[in-house]
C-alpha cells in the first residue's frame, strides 16, 4: 500500500579556491559554480546556474516554483501542494540526483525527492547539471543533476547579517523566513529559520463536474532550521559542520474526478547533517565529508491507511585533486554509501545496502584552447559490480567569445527498495538502468554596444537501457521489470540579453526553449509493443520560458512567461487524451529602499498566472488560477 | 495480507499514477453511432486517479467500435473507475467507483439523464428490481462497511441502506430475491452471499460458500453458481505461503443451499469473471492464466470438477454476449495505453478483436 502513496507523493562541496588556470576555460559561461568537481571535471555537460540574485528575491519560493519561473525544464506536479520531481531531457521522476553539498538527497525507497518541500532560503547556490552525471556524482543522475549548496564561508571580521522575509498571498499563502550569519576572522555561524503555510483553498473549473469547485484539503505546513558552521583551522585549512531539521505537513487533496472528500495527509521529517573538512596546499586538496539523511514519511487517510516509513543514508567521500601542472589535474576519490529503509510496505524486511564506488577524473588543458575529462567510475553494490562508468568531455574555446562543447558520458540507476523489496512484487534480481548520454554544445557572446548576448544552443542524445517499469503478471500480481529501452534527443537553446539603457537602468532578458523528443525503442511486453516510437507520457516535444526584468535605480519590475507544451498522458499517445498546453504568466514589481548602506529594505508584489489560466500539470491535479503575494524583505549588513 | 481485489486496486493506482489520463480537448472522430441499434457498451475502468474512464459502444452489425461515446454525449470526461455498466428499461446506468457515482443515460442516443452522486461512496454494480427500483452494491467510504443501496428510479435518489458483509459487489436477481456476493473487505476476508428480499428489502438469509466470492450467474432454472478467488498469502520471498492461504472455489446452490463446492488446484490465484450461457451448458470464468470452462451438466455432491481450458489467455474483463454466446475478452495491456475487446465463439476460437479505451473490464449488455 505505501509504494501507492509513495507514488502519489511521490518525490562537494567545494572549496572557492579553484584553479585560476583551468578557470579560464570558464570564462565564456560564467558559470560560478561552486561545487569543486562539477566546476572542474563537468567539462561539456550543459549546465545552467540560477542567478543568485533570483534566489535570495524568490527566498520565500520553494524549489518547483523557483524552477519553473526561471527555466524551462519540465517539471512534473501533482497539484500545487503535491509531489514535484524533474524530468531532464524527457528522463523518468527518479531520474535526476539532486546533490545538496555533493550529498544525494534522492530516496533510497522511491528515488525522488519532492521538491515543493525544498525550500529557497535554505541554500544560495543553485546549478542544474543536464545530461548524465554519474561518472562525477553516482547512481541516480541519468537525465540530470541538481546542485545545490550554501555559499562558501567568507571568514569577514566580525561582520553580521541579517535577512528577514515575510510574504503574505492568496489562498492563505504565508512565509517567514529568517537568515542569520556571524563571522568572525576565523569561523562563521550561519542560521536559517523558516515557517512556510498555505490552505490553497483556490477554486478551479472542474471538468468532470462542469462546476467551479473549491479545492479542498491542500493546506501545506511547513517549518525548518538550518545550522551552518565553518572553522579555518589554517588558511585554505577549513572544517565545516551543517545540520538541516525539517518538518512538514500537506494535506493531500482529492483529485478532480474523485467523488469522495479527502482527509489524507502526509508528513515528512527529514534531518540532515553533514560534515565536511578540506585542504588546499596548493598542488594538492584533500576533501572528505560524511553525511547523514533521514527520512520518516507518514501517510495517515484518516479512513483505512496509516503507513510509516523511515529510510536512512550515510555517505562518506574522500577525494584527492593532484595539479601536476599548470594544465593538468587528477583527482581521485573514494565513496561509500549505507542506505536501510524500513516501510510497511516491506513487510519484516528491513533493506539495507553498501555501496562502494571508487572514482578518479583527469582534466587537462592543451594549449590553452582545449580542455578534456575524462572521468571514471566503478561502484561496487551488495555483491555485484555496478556498470562501469566513463566519460569524456570536450570544450574547444579558439576565442573568448567563442567555444563548442561535446560530452559522451555513461550513466546509471540501481533500482530502489521499492523496486527491489515491495511485498508484494518487488523483483530483487532488477538490473540497474544504464545510459548513455551524447551532447554537443556551442556558446557565443556578442557584445553590441550596450547589449551583451550570450548564447548557447546544445544538442543531445541519451540512450537509457533496462529502464524499469511495473507491469502486470499473468495471476495479477505487478512487478518490476527491465523492459524498456528508451532513447531521448533534442535541442536546447538557451539566450541572455543585458542591455544597458543608460547609466541607471538595466534590462535583462533571458529566454530559453527545449525540443525533447523521447522514445520508448524496445519493450519486452506483448502489450507495449503499440507503443513502440512513441513519446512517453508527460514529456512535452516544446517547453520554453521568457523573462524579461527591467531595473532602475532601486526600482524592478518584471514579468516571467512560462510555455508548456502539449502532453500525452497514454503510452499510445492518444490526442483526445493528451493534457493541453499552457502558457502561464507571472508579473512582479518590487522597490529598495536603503539606509546608509546598512539597513535595506525590500518591498514587492507579484501576480502568479496573471492570465488566469485553468490548467493541469498533471492530468486530473488542477492548478491555482490568478495568486497575488506582497513580498517584504529586510537585510541588515 | 493482501487481497486480490485489494492488490488489482493497489496497482491500479500505482500504474495511474505513473501514467495515462483524459482532456476534453473534443475534437473530431466519432459522429454518434445510430440509436437503438444492436449492439453493446463497452466500460473502460481507466486508471485508478487518473479521471480517464470512458465508454465505447460496440455495433455488431457494422462491427465498429465507437470509443468516448460518453465523452462525445456530454462534453465530460466518464470520471474515475468505471466499474461497470447495466441497461435497464432503456437506461444505462454506469457505475463510477471512484467518483462515487452513477451516471445514468439513454441506451439509445447516449444522452445524460441524470448523475446520483447522494448516498454513494464506492458504488460497484448495479441491478434493475423493477421500474420504480434497482440495487446498487457499495463497498462503503472505508471498504469495509459494505453495503447495498436501495435506488428510487423515479427520483434517482438512495431510499434505503442494507448492510451486508464487506466489500458487496455482484449481484444476481432470482424470483423475488437477490443473492449479493461479499468479496472481502480492506484487509479482511469475507464468505457470505447474502439473500435480499426484494419485497422487503431486507436480508432474509445468509449462505456461506468459500473465501472472497465475487462473481455469481444464475441459470432459468435457478441453478446459482459462485466463484470466489480464495485468499492469497505470500511468503516474505513472494511465494504463496500454503498454509495460510484459501484455495479458489467454484460453489453449485440450489434452494439456497450449497450442493457442492470446489476447491482449485492452486491457491496462486482463484476462478474470477464467472460467466454462464445462455443454456447453461457452459461456465467460463479466468484462473491461472487462462479461461477455462467447466459443464454444468453433472456437476454435483460426490462428483469431481472437470475444468477444461477454453482460451490460453487471461484477459482483465469478462462478458458473455447473450444473443450470440460469444465469449468477450477485455485485455488491458499494459494498462497504459486503449485495451482491447476481442470475441470469442463457443468453440473458444477468436472472432475479432477492436480497440477500445484504457483498462478495458467489461460490457454493457
Amino acid at each position: 500500500m505505501k509504494r501507492l502513496l509513495i507514488i502519489l507523493f511521490v518525490f562537494t562541496t567545494g572549496v572557492v579556491n579553484a584553479q585560476q588556470e583551468t578557470d579560464s576555460v570558464r570564462l565564456l559561461s560564467e558559470v560560478k559554480v561552486q561545487d569543486k568537481r562539477l566546476k572542474t571535471y563537468a567539462t561539456g555537460n550543459k549546465l545552467i546556474q540560477i542567478n543568485p540574485e533570483v534566489i535570495k528575491n524568490q527566498s520565500y519560493s520553494s524549489f518547483t516554483d523557483l524552477l519553473t519561473r526561471n527555466t524551462s525544464v519540465n517539471i512534473r506536479s501533482y497539484g500545487v501542494s503535491g509531489l514535484s520531481t524533474i524530468s531532464f531531457r524527457g528522463s523518468g521522476s527518479n531520474h535526476s540526483a539532486i546533490l545538496w553539498e555533493g550529498i544525494n538527497l534522492q530516496s533510497p525507497s522511491n528515488g525522488s525527492l519532492d521538491l515543493t518541500l525544498l525550500p529557497v532560503s535554505f541554500v544560495d547556490n543553485v546549478t542544474l547539471q543536464f545530461g548524465g552525471g554519474s561518472t562525477l556524482f553516482g547512481s541516480g543522475a541519468l537525465g540530470g543533476a541538481i546542485h545545490i549548496a550554501g555559499s562558501q564561508p567568507e571568514f569577514d571580521n566580525r561582520s553580521t547579517k541579517i535577512s528577514l522575509s515575510q510574504q503574505l498571498g492568496s489562498f492563505g499563502n504565508q512565509y517567514t523566513g529568517v537568515n542569520l550569519k556571524y563571522s568572525g576572522k576565523d569561523y562563521e555561524v550561519k542560521l536559517r529559520v523558516f515557517t512556510k503555510k498555505a490552505d490553497n483553498d483556490f477554486s478551479f473549473d472542474n471538468r468532470f463536474t462542469l462546476q467551479r469547485e473549491k479545492q479542498e484539503n491542500a493546506d501545506l505546513k511547513q517549518s525548518g532550521v538550518m545550522l551552518e558552521v565553518a572553522y579555518r583551522l589554517k588558511d585554505n585549512h577549513t572544517v565545516q559542520a551543517k545540520y538541516w531539521l525539517q518538518d512538514n505537513l500537506i494535506n493531500i487533496s482529492k483529485v478532480a474526478s474523485a467523488g469522495a472528500p479527502s482527509f489524507a495527509t502526509q508528513a515528512d521529517y527529514f534531518h540532515r547533517g553533514l560534515i565536511l573538512w578540506e585542504m588546499d596546499k596548493g598542488k594538492d586538496a584533500f576533501n572528505m565529508k560524511s553525511a547523514f539523511v533521514l527520512h520518516e514519511l507518514i501517510y495517515d487517510n484518516k479512513v483505512n491507511i496509516l503507513s510509516n516509513s523511515l529510510t536512512k543514508a550515510w555517505t562518506n567521500e574522500a577525494s584527492w585533486d593532484h595539479q601536476f601542472s599548470k594544465y593538468w589535474q587528477l583527482q581521485t576519490g573514494v565513496n561509500h554509501t549505507y542506505e536501510s529503509g524500513e516501510s510497511d510496505g516491506y513487510g519484516t524486511l528491513i533493506p539495507d545496502r553498501h555501496r562502494t564506488a571508487l572514482f578518479t577524473a583527469l582534466k587537462g588543458l592543451i594549449n590553452n584552447k582545449l580542455e578534456t575529462t575524462l572521468a571514471l567510475r566503478e561502484a561496487y553494490n551488495v555483491g555485484q559490480w555496478s556498470p562501469f562508468l566513463p566519460s569524456l568531455g570536450l570544450h574547444y574555446q579558439p576565442d573568448p567569445k567563442y567555444g563548442i562543447k561535446g560530452k559522451i558520458a555513461r550513466s546509471y540507476r540501481i533500482p530502489t527498495f521499492n523496486d527491489l523489496y515491495w511485498a508484494t512484487g518487488g523483483n530483487p534480481i532488477l538490473l540497474p538502468e544504464k545510459g548513455v548520454n551524447i551532447e554537443l554544445g556551442s556558446e557565443q557572446i556578442y557584445e553590441l554596444g550596450k547589449v551583451e548576448l550570450q548564447n548557447e544552443l546544445t544538442i543531445f542524445s541519451n540512450y537509457i537501457h533496462n529502464w524499469i517499469q511495473w507491469i502486470p503478471g499473468s495471476v495479477g500480481i505487478w512487478s518490476p521489470n527491465n523492459v524498456q529501452e528508451v532513447w531521448s534527443r533534442g535541442v536546447e537553446a538557451t539566450s541572455q540579453a543585458l542591455i544597458s539603457l543608460n547609466s541607471e537602468s538595466l534590462l535583462r532578458l533571458n529566454g530559453s526553449y527545449q525540443h525533447t523528443n523521447t522514445t520508448k525503442e524496445k519493450t519486452k511486453t506483448q502489450a507495449g509493443q503499440n507503443e513502440l516510437g512513441k513519446q512517453l507520457i508527460y514529456v512535452p516535444y516544446h517547453q520554453g520560458n521568457l523573462s524579461l526584468l527591467w531595473n532602475k535605480k532601486l526600482s524592478t519590475i518584471g514579468t516571467k512567461i512560462n510555455y508548456t507544451g502539449s502532453q500525452f498522458t497514454t503510452g499510445d499517445n492518444d490526442s483526445k487524451r493528451a493534457l493541453d498546453q499552457y502558457t502561464i504568466i507571472d508579473i512582479s514589481a518590487s522597490q529598495n529602499f536603503s539606509i546608509r548602506n546598512e539597513h535595506s529594505l525590500m518591498i514587492g508584489m507579484e501576480i502568479k498566472n496573471l492570465g488566469n489560466k485553468s490548467y493541469e500539470v498533471r492530468a486530473n491535479y488542477p492548478m491555482p488560477g490568478r495568486s497575488f503575494n506582497v513580498n517584504i524583505n529586510y537585510q541588515f549588513n | 495480507m493482501k487481497m486480490n481485489y485489494l492488490s488489482r486496486l493497489v496497482w491500479s493506482v500505482l500504474v495511474g499514477a505513473t501514467v495515462i489520463m483524459t482532456s476534453c480537448s473534443g475534437d473530431d472522430e466519432s459522429a454518434l453511432p445510430e440509436a437503438g441499434t444492436d449492439g453493446f457498451f463497452v466500460v473502460n475502468e481507466g486508471g485508478f486517479l487518473n479521471g480517464n474512464a470512458s465508454l465505447s459502444y460496440f455495433n455488431k452489425s457494422t462491427k465498429i467500435m465507437t470509443n468516448d461515446v460518453f465523452l462525445d454525449a456530454t462534453s465530460r470526461p466518464l470520471g474515475d473507475q468505471a466499474q461497470s455498466m447495466t441497461i435497464f428499461e432503456d437506461k444505462g446506468y454506469i457505475v463510477v467507483q471512484s467518483s462515487s457515482k452513477i451516471e445514468v443515460i439513454d441506451s439509445k442516443d447516449f444522452s445524460s439523464t441524470t448523475t446520483i452522486t447522494e448516498g454513494l461512496s464506492s458504488p460497484r454494480y448495479f441491478l434493475g428490481i423493477s421500474s420504480t427500483k434497482g440495487y446498487v452494491s457499495d463497498w462503503g467510504s472505508d471498504s469495509k462497511t459494505g453495503t447495498i443501496k436501495v435506488l428510487d428510479l423515479m427520483s434517482n435518489t438512495v431510499t434505503k441502506s442494507i448492510a451486508t458483509g464487506q466489500g458487496a459487489n455482484k449481484m444476481i436477481f432470482v424470483g423475488n430475491k437477490v443473492y449479493v456476493t461479499t468479496t472481502g473487505g480492506f484487509g479482511s476476508l469475507d464468505n457470505n452471499i447474502q439473500v435480499i428480499s426484494t419485497d422487503t428489502d431486507a436480508i432474509i438469509k445468509t449462505i456461506q460458500v468459500g473465501d472472497n466470492p465475487k462473481s455469481i450467474v444464475s441459470d432459468e432454472a435457478g441453478t446459482i453458481w459462485v466463484a470466489g478467488t480464495g485468499s492469497v498469502v505470500y511468503n516474505p520471498d513472494f511465494s504463496v505461503d500454503e498454509a495460510n492461504s484459501t484455495a479458489g472455489f467454484i460453489a453449485k446452490i440450489v434452494n439456497d443451499e450449497v450442493e457442492v463446492i470446489f476447491s482449485m488446484p492452486s491457491k496462486a490465484s482463484g476462478p474470477s469473471n464467472l460467466e454462464i450461457n445462455t443454456t447453461a451448458s457452459n461456465l467460463y470464468f479466468d484462473y491461472a492464466g487462462n479461461i477455462y470452462t467447466l459443464e454444468t451438466a453433472g456437476v454435483g455432491a460426490g462428483a469431481s470438477i472437470d475444468i477444461k481450458q477454453f482460451i490460453n489467455k487471461s484477459f482483465y474483463g469478462l462478458d458473455l454476449d447473450p444473443s450470440t454466446n460469444n465469449i468477450l475478452g477485455f485485455d488491458a495491456g499494459d494498462f497504459t495505453s486503449a485495451g482491447t475487446m476481442s470475441r470469442y465463439d463457443e468453440s473458444g476460437t477468436l472472432i475479432d478483436s477492436y480497440e477500445v479505451g484504457i483498462i478495458p473490464n467489461g460490457a454493457g449488455l
